[in-house]
C-alpha cells in the first residue's frame, strides 16, 4: 500500500499542498489533476522522496518511501537521457543502475527507434527523445511507477501501448501515480486527486 | 550491485561523455596556456625574474583554469534528469560525489597539472623545482577539486556563472596557496620543504573526506 | 532545557522575542557604545608611545574582535540548522552575515586610518589583516549565495553549508596566514597573562566590546525577525501583526 500522510509543502512562500494524505492500494492508478502550478511536479517528486517537505511522510508497504530506491521509476520533466550519448549507450547506463538485465536493442526496436540507436540522442525529435525515456517501463522491476506528463509529445499510437502498459502493471499489482493533461480511459483510473491552484 | 561496482560504471559514464565532447575537455589547458603567455608579455622577457615568478603564475593559472571547467561539473546531469536518477536509486550520495571527483580531476586537472610543464621553457624554469611544483600543483588540484565540488553543486540551480564560484572558492583556498609557495620558496633556497608539502597533503586528504558529505548534501538540496 | 526551548521554535514566538530582544538590548548597547566611545576618545590618558592615534583602537578592536566572533556563531548557528534541521535557525545565518561583514569593514578601514600614522603605510601584508581581509570575502560569499537563488529558502540552506564549510577554515585560514612574519603588534589583552595596558585606557575598550557585543545581538535580533517576517508572510499571524 502506498499512503501519504499530511503532506505540506511550501514553495517560494506559497503553499502549494497543506495536510494532504491519501492511500493507495497495489493494482491501482492515482490520476493526479490540476491547473499549472498548482503542484503537481512537486507533489510527485515528493512522492518518491526527491522534494523536502515542511511536513508529511509517504510509506509504501510500510517502509519509508527514502528506503525504497529500487522499488521505484520516477519518469519527470528531465528525461535523464543524456543528449550526447547514444540511445543504446543511455539505456544501457539505466539498466546498470538499476541492476536489470535487458536486451537494449529489441527494447528499443519496439519503440521504433530501430535504426536510431547509434547517433546522439540530440539529433533525435522531441517524441523520439521522450521515447527513449519512456523504454524504461517496458522493462522495470520497479512496484511504484511515478510518471510526470508521460504523454507529452507522443503520438496516439504510442499513447494506446502506454495505456497497455499501465493494464499490464496494475495487473501485476504495481502503483501507479500520473498526471496528464489528456484525459485518460476511465476504466483505467481508480483514483483521482485534483489539486487547486492556491494563492 | 556492489558500491565499488558502482563507483566504476559512473567513471565509465563520465570517460565515455568526455569522449563525446572532446573539445570541451581541451579548453581549460587553452586557457592555462593563454594566461602563462600573459605574463612574460606583461611583464617582460627578463629570465631571472620569470623564473623567480613561476611557481606562483603556475597556480594562478591553474586555479583559473579549474575556475573555468568548475560549472560543468554537475551541470549536464542536473539539467537531463540524469542526477535526480542517481539519488533516487538509493546509492550513497557522498559515493555519487567521490566518482565524479575522480572523473572530474582525471579529466581536467591531471592535463593542466601536466601542461605546467610549459614553465620550464617559458619562464626558463629550473626543472627539479617544477618537480616541486608538480607536487604541490597535485595536492592543491585535490583541495580545489574538493572545494569546486561544493561550490558547483550549491550554484547548480541558480544559473549564476562563475563569478559567485569565485568568491566562494578563492577565500577558502589562501592556505594552500600559502603553503605551497611556502614550500616553493624553501626548495628554491635548497632548505627542506617537507612540512608545509605535508601540511598540503593533510589539507588535501582532509578536504577530500569532508566535501563528497557535503556536496552530495548540496545537491540533494538543490533537487527539492 | 529542550522543553523550555521549544516553544520558541515557533516562528510567531520566536519573533515576538527577538523583537523583545531587540528592544531591550539596543538601549543599553547604545548606552554602552556611547559610553566607553566618550571615555575612550576623550578622557582616557593618551599612549606614551603611538599618542593620540591609539584611541582609534576603541572602534578598531572590538569590530575586529566580533567580526570574528559573529562568524564564529553564524557558523554554529548555520550547523545546528543543517543537524537538527531547525529553519529558523537558517534565518538567522542570514541575519548575521552583513553584520559580521559591516563589523569586519570597520575594523579593516579602522585599521588602515591607524596603520599609516603607525607603520607608515594604509596596508601591510601582515598576518592579521590579511586574514580580517580573507574573512570580509568569505561573509560576502555567505551573502551572495543567499542571493543567488529566487526561492529563499534554498538560499538560506546553501549559506548554512557554506558558513559551515567557512567554520571549519577560518583557523586554518588563520594559522596559514601566521606563517607569514608579522608586522602587527602582539596582542595586548589576553585572558591568561596580565594586561599590559593600563586600566584608565583598558576600562573604556571593555566596555567598547562589551556594548558591540549587545549592539550585534540586538541587530541580529532585528533582521531575524524581519527575516521571519518575510518567510512566513503567508500565514494568519503575520497577516494579523501587518493590520
Amino acid at each position: 500500500m502506498l499512503s501519504a500522510n499530511q503532506l505540506t509543502c511550501i514553495r517560494n512562500q506559497r503553499i502549494l499542498f497543506d495536510e494532504l494524505s491519501f492511500e493507495l492500494e497495489s493494482g491501482q492508478l492515482l490520476y493526479l489533476t490540476g491547473p499549472n502550478g498548482a503542484g503537481k511536479t512537486t507533489l510527485l517528486r515528493s512522492l518518491v522522496g526527491l522534494q523536502q517537505l515542511q511536513q508529511g511522510e509517504v510509506s509504501l508497504n510500510g517502509q519509508p518511501i527514502s528506503d525504497c530506491g529500487e522499488q521505484i521509476l520516477y519518469i519527470g520533466h528531465k528525461p535523464a537521457v543524456n543528449e550526447w550519448l547514444s540511445a543504446r549507450q543511455n539505456l544501457a547506463h539505466w539498466f546498470e543502475l538499476t541492476q536489470q538485465q535487458a536486451d537494449c536493442e529489441l527494447l528499443l526496436q519496439k519503440v521504433g527507434l530501430g535504426g536510431l540507436m547509434d547517433i546522439p540522442v540530440k539529433f533525435l525529435s522531441a517524441g523520439q527523445k521522450r521515447r527513449v525515456a519512456l523504454v524504461r517501463m517496458w522493462q522495470s522491476d520497479a512496484k511504484l511507477w511515478v510518471l510526470d506528463e508521460p504523454f507529452t509529445s507522443i503520438d496516439i499510437k504510442g499513447v494506446e501501448v502506454l495505456t497497455s502498459l499501465f493494464e499490464k502493471h496494475k495487473k501485476n499489482g504495481g502503483y501507479i501515480v500520473v498526471t496528464s493533461h489528456q484525459t485518460l480511459p476511465d476504466e483505467l483510473v481508480d483514483k483521482n486527486l485534483h489539486l487547486t491552484y492556491r494563492f | 550491485m556492489s558500491y565499488s561496482n558502482f563507483f566504476y560504471q559512473m567513471l565509465k559514464r563520465d570517460l565515455q561523455l568526455a569522449k563525446t565532447q572532446k573539445h570541451e575537455l581541451g579548453l581549460p589547458v587553452l586557457f592555462f596556456i593563454l594566461v602563462l603567455i600573459l605574463f612574460p608579455i606583461a611583464i617582460g622577457p627578463e629570465g631571472g625574474l620569470l623564473a623567480r615568478l613561476a611557481p606562483s603564475v603556475g597556480w594562478i593559472a591553474v586555479i583559473l583554469a579549474i575556475l573555468i571547467a568548475l560549472p560543468r561539473m554537475f551541470a549536464e546531469d542536473y539539467e537531463n534528469g540524469w542526477l535526480e536518477q542517481l539519488f533516487l536509486s538509493g546509492y550513497p550520495g557522498s559515493l555519487i560525489v567521490t566518482a565524479r571527483l575522480v572523473s572530474f580531476w582525471l579529466l581536467y586537472c591531471l592535463p593542466l597539472i601536466l601542461s605546467s610543464f610549459l614553465l620550464v621553457p617559458f619562464f626558463s624554469f629550473d626543472l627539479g623545482l617544477w618537480w616541486i611544483l608538480l607536487q604541490t600543483l597535485i595536492c592543491g588540484s585535490i583541495l580545489m577539486t574538493c572545494l569546486g565540488s561544493l561550490a558547483s553543486a550549491l550554484l547548480v540551480s541558480s544559473r549564476k556563472g562563475s563569478g559567485v564560484m569565485a568568491l566562494l572558492i578563492v577565500p577558502l583556498l589562501i592556505p594552500a596557496v600559502i603553503f605551497a609557495s611556502a614550500a616553493q620558496e624553501a626548495a628554491s633556497q635548497a632548505l627542506p620543504y617537507t612540512s608545509p608539502m605535508l601540511i598540503l597533503f593533510a589539507l588535501a586528504v582532509f578536504a577530500l573526506t569532508v566535501a563528497p558529505i557535503a556536496t552530495a548534501q548540496a545537491l540533494r538540496l538543490n533537487l527539492g | 532545557m529542550f522543553k523550555w526551548l521549544h516553544p520558541y521554535a515557533k516562528p510567531e514566538k520566536a519573533y515576538l522575542l527577538s523583537l523583545s530582544i531587540f528592544k531591550y538590548l539596543m538601549p543599553v548597547a547604545i548606552i554602552g557604545l556611547f559610553v566607553g566611545s566618550l571615555w575612550g576618545l576623550m578622557f582616557a590618558p593618551a599612549d606614551y608611545q603611538q599618542g593620540d592615534s591609539f584611541r582609534i583602537m576603541y572602534i578598531h578592536v572590538p569590530a575586529a574582535i566580533w567580526s570574528m566572533g559573529v562568524y564564529m556563531s553564524m557558523g554554529i548557528a548555520g550547523f545546528c540548522a543543517l543537524v537538527w534541521q531547525i529553519r529558523l535557525m537558517e534565518l538567522s545565518v542570514i541575519a548575521m552575515a552583513p553584520i559580521g561583514a559591516v563589523f569586519t569593514s570597520i575594523a579593516l578601514f579602522t585599521g588602515a586610518l591607524w596603520g599609516k600614522p603607525m607603520w607608515g603605510a594604509w596596508w601591510v601584508w601582515d598576518a592579521r589583516l590579511t586574514s580580517e581581509l580573507i574573512l570580509l570575502f568569505l561573509y560576502l560569499g555567505v551573502f551572495a549565495l543567499f542571493h543567488s537563488f529566487d526561492d529563499k529558502r534554498y538560499g538560506a540552506k546553501a549559506a548554512c553549508i557554506l558558513s559551515v564549510i567557512g567554520m571549519i577554515n577560518v583557523p586554518i585560514i588563520h594559522y596559514s596566514v601566521e606563517w607569514w612574519n608579522t608586522l602587527h603588534q602582539g596582542a595586548s589583552i589576553t585572558k591568561f597573562d596580565k594586561p599590559s595596558i593600563a586600566g584608565e585606557m583598558l576600562w573604556p575598550l571593555l566596555i567598547n566590546i562589551f556594548a558591540c557585543m549587545l549592539f550585534f545581538m540586538a541587530l541580529t535580533a532585528y533582521r531575524f525577525a524581519t527575516e521571519v517576517l518575510r518567510s512566513e508572510s503567508h500565514r494568519k499571524w503575520v497577516l494579523q501583526i501587518n493590520k
